[in-house]
Order: structure tokens, then sequence, then C-alpha cells
């Protein structure tokens, strides 16, 4: 073979294509050699350049960063309508409990402000009336 | 089991033998992060990318049929969600703007047996396949990353791209004339 190897040929020996008489060319010329062993050289450095880069650790399992946004804006709208429910309730306990009170309260007072204590008093009423 | 002993049992061992499924993982990863880093030029998409990719595969794992090999299998699925991510602008813009810093990305190992300028000469085209690979075309990069990054044949490639034979040699032979181009001015 008198002249080169064309482009394509070299091409199509760096993607695995082997034919004969590119086999034999390489055998014979120099040139060629040179050209293809100068491209390998440049490739597998490439290939070895990207094998340098350090690989992160293996993780692939699914990891759930944030709920899902559907979840979030049901737990939003439940706490928008649970809260003045529970104020309300909250506010009649409180009333009922105020009331509650009072009447206790009411009781102590009336007890407190007795003369006589509650078994006398029906003796009381009695002496009151002698008297009238 | 040494990860060498797995490597053997799992490209030994048929599909239906093959059911460990982390160690396929453990066994790819490196190759399915490299791929990504190479195409996409950023190390945290290049990680998200991988991980989606094993993600797909461990879903996908029980219709498995074994038709193709299971690095074919998964670099089929690392290539669709390269150029699904590719699509995406804002990622194209970050590439846009690391397009220059491909020397971060990987490493350079001596060559004692060069001479300084052999050894400065080879940088260079290491620099300028970088450079190029940065401006191929999406399928152009894909089938020549599988090509010359993970070693795979011109079948293997065409199974992974969803190419014919035909159309990877094509993209392969334009890929190779822009890379050489670059080559001589990775400046």
């Amino acid at each position: 073979m008198n002249s080169h190897l064309s482009l394509e040929e070299i091409h199509q020996w760096l993607s695995g294509e082997r034919r004969d008489e590119v086999v034999e060319h390489f055998g014979e010329c120099q040139v060629c050699k040179a050209e293809l062993h100068q491209l390998q050289s440049a490739l597998a450095g490439f290939r070895s350049s990207l094998e340098q880069a350090p690989v992160p650790p293996v993780s692939y399992l699914p990891v759930r960063k944030t709920l899902p946004r559907w979840i979030l804006a049901a737990a939003a709208l439940s706490l928008l309508v649970a809260t003045p429910v529970y104020w309300n309730a909250r506010q009649q306990r409180a009333a009922e409990q105020a009331k509650s009170d009072e009447l206790l309260l009411q009781r102590i007072d009336a007890s407190l402000s007795r003369s006589v204590p509650a078994s006398m008093e029906p003796l009381m009423q009695l002496i009151t009336k002698e008297n009238q | 089991m040494e990860p060498a002993a797995t490597a053997t049992a799992i490209m030994e061992h048929s599909f239906t033998e093959t059911r460990d499924f982390d160690a396929v993982v453990h066994l790819y990863w490196p190759r399915v992060f490299r791929f990504a880093l190479a195409s996409l030029r950023d190390r945290d998409a290049a990680e998200a990318l991988t991980q989606d990719c094993f993600l797909h595969a461990y879903k996908a794992w029980e219709r498995f049929r074994g038709e193709a090999s299971i690095q074919t299998w998964l670099m089929r699925i690392a290539v669709n969600l390269v150029r699904d991510a590719s699509r995406n602008r804002r990622l194209q813009f970050w590439k846009r703007l690391r397009s220059g810093d491909s020397e971060g990305l990987g490493g350079y190992v001596r060559d004692g047996r060069l001479s300084p300028e052999a050894e400065t000469l080879l940088r260079e085209q290491i620099a300028g396949i970088w450079k190029a690979t940065a401006c191929l075309p999406e399928r152009q990069k894909s089938v020549f990353l599988l090509r010359f990054a993970d070693e795979m044949t011109l079948l293997e490639i065409a199974a992974a791209t969803g190419l014919s034979e035909n159309a990877v040699k094509v993209h392969l032979y334009r890929a190779l004339r822009a890379v050489r181009a670059h080559m001589g001015r990775s400046e």
C-alpha cells in the first residue's frame, strides 16, 4: 500500500473495526502507526483522567427529603379549621367553669352569713315567732 | 466476596442467576457516575443522575428480562437520563459556565516513560479531548464517551443508545473528527 490511511480508516480502527488491509498497513507504514499510537495514547489518557475523578459513595435508595405538598396543604387547612373550633370550645368551657365557681361562691357566702348553725335555724324561728 | 470476584461472578453468570442488585450497584456505580460526569460536567448533577439511574434500575429490576447485558441496560437508562438532563435549560447554563473547567473533573497520571515534551503534548491533547467533548452534540458525545470512556463495542453502544449500528458509526466518526480537530489546539 503506497498512500497513507484515510481519516475514516483510522477512525474505523479506533471504533473497533479490524480490516486485514489496515492491519497490514500499520505493519508497514510507520507514519500511520505513529499517528494511530498518538491518538490511542491521547484517548487512553482521557479515559485515565476520567478514572481519576473521585466517585461518591453508593446511595440509590429513595430518601424523601420533604413531605409532599398536598400533605402540607391538608395539614395547614386542618389547622385553619380546627383552631376556631378549639377556641370556641375552650371559651365555652371557661364560661361554664366561671358560672359554676360563682354558684359555689354564693353558697359559701350564704353559709358564712348565717348567725346560727343551720341545725339551730328552726328553733330560732320559733323564738322569733313567740317574741312577736 | 472481594469486589473483583463479585464483578467476575456477575459478568460470568446469566441474568437469571444474578439477582443480587446490591452487587450490581457496587460494580457499576463508578462507571455510571463517570459517564454522567463526563456528559454533564457537574459533580452534583452527575451524582444525582447516578442515583436516579440506579433508582430506575431498582424499580425495573424485577421486569429486567436479560435481553441485554446489565451494563448495556444500565447505560441505556443513564443515556436517557443524560438526554433529559441536558434538555433542562438551567443545566445547560451551568454546563456552558463550566465547559472550561474540565481539568478539575479528572486527574492526570504522569507517564514516567515519556519525555517532558511528549508529556506536555499528551496533557494538551487530553485537555483538547475534554474541551471537544463539551462542544459535541448530545448523541455524538454519548457515543464517544461510551466508546472511549466505557470501552463499549459498537453493538453495545447501539443497544445502549437505541441507534442502529450504522448510526453509531456515523456519530462516532463525526465525534472523532471534532475531537481530533481540538486535540491540535487545546488552548
